[in-house]
């Protein structure tokens, strides 16, 4: 807000700073709390009283120290250039996290219009992206115009959300609000816990709060008094509007919205004002988001002009505006936006969130506690002195709660940020060794600061970067290597010029593609191994194989080797003589009653002939006929063969009249053999007998890859075509069983 | 400096890796196998006025419970039942504070990096409810038509998917709750309302005058795989649930579970059966 000639009294400061803080930052919290319950609004209590700390102490602190920088300036008076350093780096950082969190807050409220822009997670990451590099390339023209929108467009929140505070109340129910209490069963502990990043998020940017002391008549004792009471008005609207809509709409319906506050008003009026209230949402969004791209360059250039930053960041087009450093953060951006990538967009916005918490405490940690060192140098009265050290403490320990609260994944992120400001100021820092040694506080030398980051990137790199979005087939430099039968057809064999070829063959080829794209294999890392029966299990059991391709799924197995999803239904078919009697067929397909005698006249007494049943002697398929025969209404007579070329034979010369074996072995010998186009499979599968790819146990990783990119193939219209290469058409229970087979995201 | 304090301090967390236990060794030792199942969820798992748990999900865990007992040698394993939420099952099993859960978690992808995943239990399919003398039969049949889909939900966003794919422009309705999609439907102010088969079958079952007044059609525009959740990493325990789960379907005992939960239903649907069949793994 632009300060008057005019002075300003305490009440009115107090409503700017309320409206300074109140943003963007709200929109997307009812969600978030939803999934934890309304008994997450406990949350607000202690950020509440943790912030108001915080405003306060950063408003004493600005009495003391007027320098450019803010907070970085307060870290400086205590610990010297690196802490100035350190505190601006991670300040910049949560300000690049925080527009990408923004970003995501708009896509959520334009999905309300466009449900294609958050249907995946990869259209909600390039949806984000989108908006990212939309906002930066509107700021190319300079500062003139985009500052000021977002000024006006933060109303489309502030009113909706205060006007909710408000008037919500008459549509509050106290069952829908009492189900949504406490739907996990936590402790209440717990519970006031739950929601302290989100909370927090909310209040970001308190530490600006304090830029109006010459606004009013007493600044030393109006200012801090208005940020903190400020920041309470700010408090009570989120309290009431996150509380009242918790008893307008249910849980589970707030629980899975992109869009929350525009949920409330479409429950509360009709859809169309929740619309409304969607594009005023969206637009506050931007218009914040346009203005922060441009601080964020700004706040670069400023660091580029003090030699804090490289060059770059201060080269400015002919507006004005600083287009290098503006493209090269839009960059970041994007790099943070697909590491953060989630199954859902609530998720996503949870993982930044919670990142962006991380990196901007710190900073608070950091700068607020130099105000003891400030206290002392401006020789301030001991009542005072005991007053802003005992908020200070407050403001220090909920922001160490914060921190924690953020959970395991954001203070690794954070670790990671401040492990690499120290590399990157090991080398800035002799630009400012003038001999003189530092007066209070702490000096840390730059290389043994340097030393400890370099270990610590090492230690924590190895969990954490690049995180890829989803489990790996293999570590990225790995070999993968497949093993495979080669005379097992139609699965996998060899080939004339002695390459592994096959339905499974093909299938394993497929996988391994999309793991090229995913983990960036290249082929030489990929390598195909012949295995046999006595062999394949041991090989997977000492890693010499990674993917056994195609393997029969049975209990046994499992003891030894993990599958994947099936790849291929199996199980023991029956084939016939295309001019085969129909009483033949209905007796073969026809399941046993579970109860009822058998009438005569019933459809499998007019096949009076016995029936000669062929089967390959030896092969368990002889024992699941053996079984099955009794139960058949048929009589049979069983005549064993040598192998399945005499099998096949026997039917085509009537020798035989069923073939018994192996579903994929008959489907292959008649796709392939014109002198078998007269016979044809019964579609009744005798046996429960799945193919599927193995993996050695405990790779659940290896697994999870593999069953997604199995389910991705199944879903593809290539896919119908191999299958019919090597089966012929599927039949109607083939689709349905790949149908099941495969997963969903 | 307390930068370097947070620095040392994160890294030391984080290099402790995560300790994986056997969960048979577990509950060989204490002598328990603890269970997870959720509320108002029937048939598949809620608490009976006695505050039991029950249901097919529940009744398929007690299956698989006594299986382990056998396999454990241990008869007189005792049963603990952990009363879990939708929202914080998955983290539930996550931490081992339940050994199994019994519910209606659907198998996906995603989850599969947290938890892992028994056979599936049951298939739910969403489908589209119309009335009895509607002439649409199939999803693509809808073109020009009015669809109803609860907003928000994950059934809205994949009938918008289906409709894209078959490139057909049906207009999509989305209402708040179950009722107001029965009552456009019947004042016929949409053509048809999408959900999934299980509650739409529910939903008309519960209005036994107006049995006839609906139809469901045949097909199923997305599928939902149920499982039973169990920890990440215990190809052991896994292997031990699995193996009661493909003897109740291999000898088709399920069909007696399912007669006795989800019997008002009507007959298995053709995916469910074939799910069944096609789980029936031999030893």
């Amino acid at each position: 807000m632009a300060t008057t000639a005019k002075k300003m009294s305490m009440m009115q400061l107090t409503l700017v700073v309320a409206v300074n803080m109140m943003g963007s930052g709200i929109i997307m919290l009812p969600t978030n709390m939803a999934k934890v319950g309304a008994i997450s609004l406990l949350s607000w209590i202690v950020t509440a009283l943790g912030s108001m700390a915080i405003a306060y102490g950063f408003a004493q602190a600005g009495l003391f120290n007027q320098r450019r920088g803010g907070m970085a300036a307060y870290a400086e008076d205590a610990y010297g250039k690196d802490g100035y350093f350190l505190t601006f780096l991670l300040y910049f950082v949560s300000l690049a996290i925080g527009n990408v969190a923004i970003a995501i807050s708009a896509v959520g409220y334009l999905a309300g219009f466009f449900p294609g822009m958050a249907a995946t997670p990869i259209a909600t990451c390039l949806s984000v992206i989108g908006l990212i590099w939309l906002t930066t390339l509107a700021n190319f023209g300079g500062p003139s115009v985009t500052g000021k929108i977002g000024a006006v467009t933060v109303w489309g929140v502030i009113v909706p959300v205060a006007g909710l505070s408000l008037i919500g109340w008459f549509w509050f129910k106290g069952d829908v609000f009492s189900h949504a209490w406490n739907p996990q069963g936590m402790p209440l502990l717990e519970g006031m816990g739950s929601s302290i990043a989100l909370t927090l998020w909310a209040f970001l940017g308190m530490e600006s709060a304090a830029q109006n002391s010459d606004a009013v008549e007493n600044p030393k004792r109006d200012v801090p008094l208005a940020c903190m009471l400020g920041t309470l008005g700010a408090a009570v609207v989120y309290v009431l509007s996150t509380t009242v809509i918790q008893g307008i709409v249910p849980n589970e319906e707030l629980a899975k919205s992109t869009g929350p506050f525009a949920l409330a008003y479409a429950k509360m009026f009709n859809p169309t004002i929740g619309s409304i209230i969607m594009a005023l949402a969206v637009a506050a969004c931007l218009g914040s988001l346009l203005g922060w791209q441009f601080t964020i360059a700004q706040t670069a250039k400023t660091a580029a002009a003090d030699r804090f930053f490289p060059a770059i960041f201060s080269k400015e087009n002919r507006l004005g505006a600083p287009i290098a450093g503006m493209v090269i953060m839009a960059v970041v951006q994007t790099l943070m936006a697909f590491s953060t990538i989630s199954p859902s967009l609530s998720e996503q916005f949870s993982a930044l969130v919670n990142l962006a918490v991380v990196t901007n405490v710190i900073p608070y940690i950091i700068s607020l506690s130099a105000l003891v060192v400030m206290m002392k140098k401006a020789e301030v009265p001991a009542r005072t002195y005991k007053l802003n050290v005992t908020v200070m403490v407050v403001a220090v320990l909920y922001s160490t709660y914060a921190i924690y609260a953020s959970g395991k994944d954001a203070v690794l992120g954070g670790t990671i940020v401040l492990a690499l400001t120290y590399i990157l100021y090991g080398f800035i820092a002799p630009r400012f060794m003038t001999g003189a040694t530092a007066e209070a506080g702490l000096r840390v030398p730059a290389r043994a600061a340097q030393a400890a980051a370099v270990l610590a990137v090492l230690v924590c790199g190895a969990a954490l970067m690049p995180r890829p979005a989803h489990a790996q087939i293999v570590e990225p430099g790995g070999k993968l290597t497949i093993g495979y039968h080669a005379d097992a057809r139609p699965f996998s064999f060899d080939n004339e010029s002695g390459k592994p070829t096959g339905y499974a063959i093909e299938l394993c080829q497929k996988v391994v593609e999309i793991a090229k794209a995913e983990v960036g294999l290249s082929d030489e890392q990929v390598s195909w191994v012949r295995v046999t029966t006595e062999n394949r299990l041991a090989l997977l059991r000492e890693g010499k194989v990674k993917l056994l391709c195609g393997e029969p799924v049975t209990l046994a197995t499992r003891k030894q080797v993990s599958f994947s999803i099936p790849i291929f239904q199996g199980g023991v078919g029956a084939l016939v003589r295309a001019d085969a009697p129909a009483g033949l067929t209905k007796a073969l397909t026809e399941r046993p009653g579970t109860s009822g005698p058998l009438w005569r006249g019933t459809p499998t007494e007019q096949v009076l002939q016995t029936q000669t049943i062929a089967v390959v002697s030896g092969t368990p398929t002889e024992k699941v006929v053996a079984e099955r025969l009794a139960k058949l209404q048929l009589a049979s007579k069983l005549a064993p063969v040598k192998d399945y070329a005499q099998g096949l034979q026997a039917v085509v010369d009537r020798k035989a009249n069923v073939f018994f074996a192996d579903r994929s072995i008959l489907l292959d010998a008649v796709k392939r053999n014109p002198s078998f186009a007269d016979l044809k499979l019964v579609d009744r599968r005798f046996s429960v007998a799945p193919v599927a790819i193995a993996l050695a146990r405990g790779n659940e990783d290896a697994r999870l890859a593999v069953d997604r990119a199995l389910s991705r193939i199944y879903a593809t219209e290539g896919f119908r075509g191999a299958y019919t290469k090597w089966f012929g058409e599927p039949d109607a229970d083939t689709v349905t069983f790949f149908r099941l087979s495969a997963l969903p995201e | 400096m307390i930068a370097r304090l947070l620095l040392l301090a994160a890294a030391a967390a984080f290099a402790l890796p995560a300790a994986a236990q056997a969960t048979l060794e577990k509950i060989r030792k204490t002598g328990v196998i603890t269970l997870g199942y959720i509320e108002g969820a029937a048939p598949f798992s809620y608490a009976d006025t006695n505050g039991e748990p029950q249901g097919y999900s529940v009744e398929l865990c007690r299956t698989v419970a006594e299986a382990i007992a056998a396999q454990l040698g241990r008869p007189q394993l005792k049963t603990s039942w952990v009363k879990l939420t939708v929202q914080n099952r998955i983290e539930a099993v996550q931490k081992r504070r339940v050994d199994l859960e019994c519910s209606t978690t659907t198998w996906t992808l995603a989850r599969q990096s947290q938890v892992d995943f028994s056979l599936m239990t049951f298939v739910d399919g969403a489908s589209v409810l119309t009335k009895a003398d509607e002439p649409a039969r199939r999803l693509a049949d809808f073109g020009g038509k009015r669809i109803a889909v609860m907003r928000g939900t994950t059934t809205e966003r994949v009938l918008r998917q289906a409709l894209g794919q078959n490139m057909t422009a049906a207009e999509v309705v989305t209402i708040n709750a179950r009722e107001e999609g029965l009552a456009l439907l019947r004042e016929g102010k949409v053509d048809g309302f999408a959900s999934d088969r299980t509650a739409l079958i529910g939903a008309v079952v519960m209005r036994r005058a107006e049995g006839d007044l609906f139809r469901l059609l045949d097909e199923d525009f997305s599928i939902e795989q149920y499982a039973l959740m169990l920890p990440r990493g215990d190809a052991d325990f896994r292997l031990a649930v699995n193996r009661p789960l493909a003897r109740l379907y291999r000898t088709r005992e399920i069909e007696r579970i399912y007669a006795r939960w989800l019997g008002p239903l009507g007959p298995p649907s053709m995916l469910l059966s074939a799910t069944y069949f096609i789980q029936g793994l031999s030893e």
